[in-house]
């Protein structure tokens, strides 16, 4: 059965509806602030830590996987080829809110602190278990997470 | 209605210390009916009563700890001419008779160098008014575990005394046990610092029995609404179990159909309310034949059919049969080409729909993920931290634009899609992951299929592969044998036959059994919707409107107070007092509460003692005019509980007021006086 558009649709108004879209989480604001306050309060070197392991660390806690392939790289066990930490433009704005917020600030060069009140966001969360997946892992990782260690993950094709 | 038949009643309590001065106690002889016991305040008139609680080892009533509920004056150390005499030994005994005018005499130490304080000796008789045939003594021991279920426990022979079933009753931890007579004993004492500022508030909760309160009332009063919540809890337990056996019936079944690489049709995987008897009516057994199901006593007919016409014609041997057998070899040639092509056909799918399975599975996980993260960010709204109400992302905190609900970023505003609520982003992926698991569990479903039509398919090939060799051995051998092809199929056939036979047979077995199981279901649901809706029976309901209504005029009769009196009613699921629907304890004034406690505890005794229940007709107060509470309410509380003399009541009223003003206020009512001036423990000769 063949239909003429042009006369099914004459006489009618067509109306156009905004749908609204789905964001996964850690893509808001909100949760990628409280992500970035906890690795600076978990991993951080008094509560300090330079931008690019703050990447680093954001990109690993992400998902299950990454989280265990990270580990594992940490651990020596995998080679240090396997995977490919990425950097996210969407962190940089994350840190830079959290420092609009008074949550963070930054440090000499391009490192960045903790300050009080975002260290009590951290102690606020982890008592009340939210973000829990991530901290644990974080807290898993924490000895092993110094500047040089996430210096030997990037950089490692430039170590002879 | 006969009428109470359990009143029990106190005979005589003795204190008695020795020490190195000599002996010093107290005596006191109780009469049925009322008594009222008058001594200073501090000289020792709650011990008297305390002593009975500590005599019938219920001082766990009131308290979890093991000290004893008596004073100094009673364990170590008594005052006596303004000197301090150190007591070596002390102990209390109770005299008491119950409904069948047996008496016993129970004697506990409070105090004693050899004898533990968990011990009560029991004589038969009454050992100290040295009445005729005094038997004994025998040891019980009590306040440890197993007092009120071992045979030596002296609970367990309270409760035969009283003439007491107690019924069973569930602890928080699991366990059964009869009910405690510490949760029965704030019915019958209210003791003077912590009885009367709730309505039996003084629950020993610390015992863990689930609903101790509720319990004990029912018990009390005899309540049908036990006799109930005991059938409804065996009501539950027979479901479980019939549950449980139907789950391993129809394992068995789906076992027998594995073994034929079968699937079960028309077995219900669950006993529910609408199980009907006619549940299992379609139940088959199907097995695979090439790529089709069939019922498998369908295919059983057809090899029998097969066998039948076999047995018509001899065996031939192998050079008659060569013709028959090329054609059979090139025949069977073909059938296994076509299961190869099938079996490749099914890997390829299955393989396919594993690969789909681990993608679904994979997806699943990420989106549980972001579900958790999610609902994290909602709780984080909830949080009412200050630190969580800094965390506001929806301005720019410096020029405070508006900014989007999300990193990537946006070219202009206007051009920002509209991006969900944290709250409508859950609920999304809530039915994102309900949708997905449903696809799982398909895809799991199909790659079973896939597997169980492989393996038949396998087990074919193998057999035609089998056919083909033992059909080319056949025709090479010299042409005046058997053929042994031949012989060979016929045997497989009925081999074949006889395990289907035997299949059937185990799964006409097994649906008996199932068929039996159902019956029992159906057995148990007409006798569950038999129970009745409430927990309460009409003969219940009528006690405790009853109650109600003695409970309400006793309260008018004792005063006019903060609450009108017919605001007043009895719940019927807390089964305590309550104004206008709420819980009391708010509204009333401190004496409106000591009238409510009067009014509540000897409505029970009268509701007790005029129905057949088990309430043991006796009430002992101490201090009850708390607050001056007005005196001629008192007076007419004092005068009605006397009159429940006539019924086999007793009441025991400790008190401190001015001797002279009680007698006044007791002239006209019958009743026992008892009084010391000085202290309780007084020398003795």
């Amino acid at each position: 059965m063949t239909i003429d558009a042009s006369q099914a649709l004459s006489g009618q108004d067509i109306t156009f509806e905004s749908q609204t879209i789905d964001v996964t989480a850690d893509l808001r604001p909100r949760w990628m602030v409280c992500a970035v306050v906890l690795i600076l309060a978990i991993c951080g070197r008094g509560r300090r830590a330079s931008r690019q392991k703050v990447h680093a660390l954001v990109w690993s806690l992400l998902s299950e996987r990454t989280r265990r392939n990270f580990t594992a790289l940490l651990d020596g066990s995998a080679a240090p080829d396997s995977l490919s930490v990425r950097f996210d433009p969407t962190v940089n704005r994350a840190l830079d809110l959290s420092i609009g917020l008074s949550l963070v600030r930054k440090h000499e060069g391009d490192r960045v602190e903790l300050t009080d009140s975002g260290g009590a966001l951290a102690a606020s969360l982890r008592e009340s278990g939210i973000l829990a997946a991530e901290t644990l892992y974080l807290e898993a990782i924490r000895q092993r997470v110094s500047e040089a260690d996430i210096g030997n993950v990037l950089y490692w094709r430039e170590i002879d | 209605m006969e009428g109470n038949r359990l009143t029990v009643t106190l005979r005589v309590l003795q204190i008695h210390a020795t020490t190195d001065r000599g002996n010093f106690g107290r005596r006191l002889d109780f009469r049925p009916g009322l008594n009222v016991l008058r001594a200073e305040n501090s000289a020792g008139k709650s011990t008297c009563l305390n002593a009975i609680a500590f005599a019938l080892g219920l001082e766990g009533a009131f308290s979890p700890r093991h000290e004893s509920p008596l004073p100094r004056a009673v364990t170590e150390v008594l005052e006596h001419d303004g000197k301090e005499i150190p007591i070596r030994e002390s102990h209390v005994t109770l005299e008491l008779t119950n409904a069948r005018g047996k008496t016993i005499t129970v004697r506990r130490f409070v105090t004693s160098p050899s004898v533990a304080r968990s011990l009560i000796r029991v004589w038969d008789g009454s050992y100290l008014t040295g009445g005729p045939e005094v038997k004994g003594p025998r040891d019980y021991f009590v306040r440890m575990e197993g007092a009120a279920t071992r045979e030596a426990g002296f609970h367990t022979f309270l409760a035969s005394f009283f003439d007491w079933e107690l019924p069973k009753v569930v602890k928080f931890d699991g366990d059964e046990v009869p009910l405690y007579m510490e949760y029965l004993w704030p019915f019958f004492f209210v003791e003077q610092k912590k009885g009367w500022s709730e309505i039996v508030g003084h629950v020993p909760t610390y015992l863990g029995v689930k609903e101790g309160f509720l319990r004990a009332f029912e018990f009390l009063l005899s309540l049908d609404t036990n006799r109930i919540l005991v059938e409804r809890q065996r009501l539950e337990i027979e479901a479980r179990a019939i549950i449980d056996e139907w789950g391993r019936q129809r394992s068995a079944l789906l076992t027998i159909a594995r073994t034929h690489n079968g699937m079960l049709k028309g077995v219900p995987a669950q006993l529910g309310a609408n199980t009907d008897p006619q549940a299992l009516d379609s139940a088959i057994l199907l097995v695979p034949e090439g790529t089709q199901w069939r019922d498998m006593t369908d295919l059983v007919e057809g090899l029998r059919a097969q066998v039948l016409a076999l047995r018509e014609v001899a065996v031939p041997t192998s050079g008659d049969d060569s013709v028959r057998l090329n054609t059979e070899l090139e025949s069977a040639r073909g059938e296994l080409a076509a299961y190869e092509i099938a079996q490749r056909e099914i890997q390829d799918k299955l393989g396919a729909e594993q690969e789909q399975t681990r993608a679904l599975e994979e997806r699943l996980r990420s989106l549980r993920e972001d579900l958790q993260r999610h609902k994290d960010l909602e709780r984080l709204q909830r949080l009412g931290s200050p630190e969580a109400h800094s965390l506001d992302t929806s301005r720019c905190p410096v020029c405070h634009q508006t900014l989007p609900e999300t990193l990537i970023p946006v070219t202009t505003l206007e051009e920002a899609p509209t991006i969900m609520t944290v709250s409508e982003n859950t609920q999304f992926l809530e039915a994102q992951v309900k949708s997905f698991a449903g696809f799982q569990a398909s895809s799991g479903r199909l790659t079973q299929a896939y597997a169980l039509k492989l393996e038949a398919l396998s087990r074919k090939a193998t057999e035609a592969r089998l056919r083909i060799r033992i059909i080319k051995e056949t025709l090479t051998t010299p042409s005046a044998q058997p053929s042994a092809a031949e012989i060979r199929r016929r045997v497989l056939l009925e081999e074949q036959i006889g395990a289907f036979v035997r299949a059937k047979e185990a799964f006409g077995h097994a649906l008996t059994v199932l068929q039996a199981t159902v019956n029992r279901w159906q057995d148990h649901l007409r006798r569950a919707a038999e129970m009745p809706r409430s927990h309460l029976s009409d003969g219940d309901e009528q006690k405790l409107n009853e109650l109600q209504q003695v409970m309400v005029e006793e309260f008018r009769e004792y005063g006019v107070g903060s609450v009108p009196s017919d605001a007043i009613s009895l719940s019927h699921t807390s089964y305590r007092p309550e104004y206008e629907t709420f819980a009391l304890t708010v509204e009333l004034s401190a004496s409106d509460t000591a009238r409510l406690i009067w009014a509540y505890l000897l409505g029970i005794l009268e509701v007790g003692l005029r129905n057949d229940t088990n309430h043991l007709g006796l009430l002992l107060l101490d201090e009850p005019r708390q607050h001056h509470a007005a005196i001629e309410g008192y007076t007419a509380f004092l005068r009605r509980a006397a009159a429940n003399a006539a019924h086999g009541a007793q009441v025991i009223v400790a008190t401190s007021e001015d001797e002279v003003k009680m007698r006044e206020v007791l002239r006209g009512i019958p009743h026992t006086w008892h009084s010391f001036g000085g202290r309780a423990m007084a020398p003795i000769p």
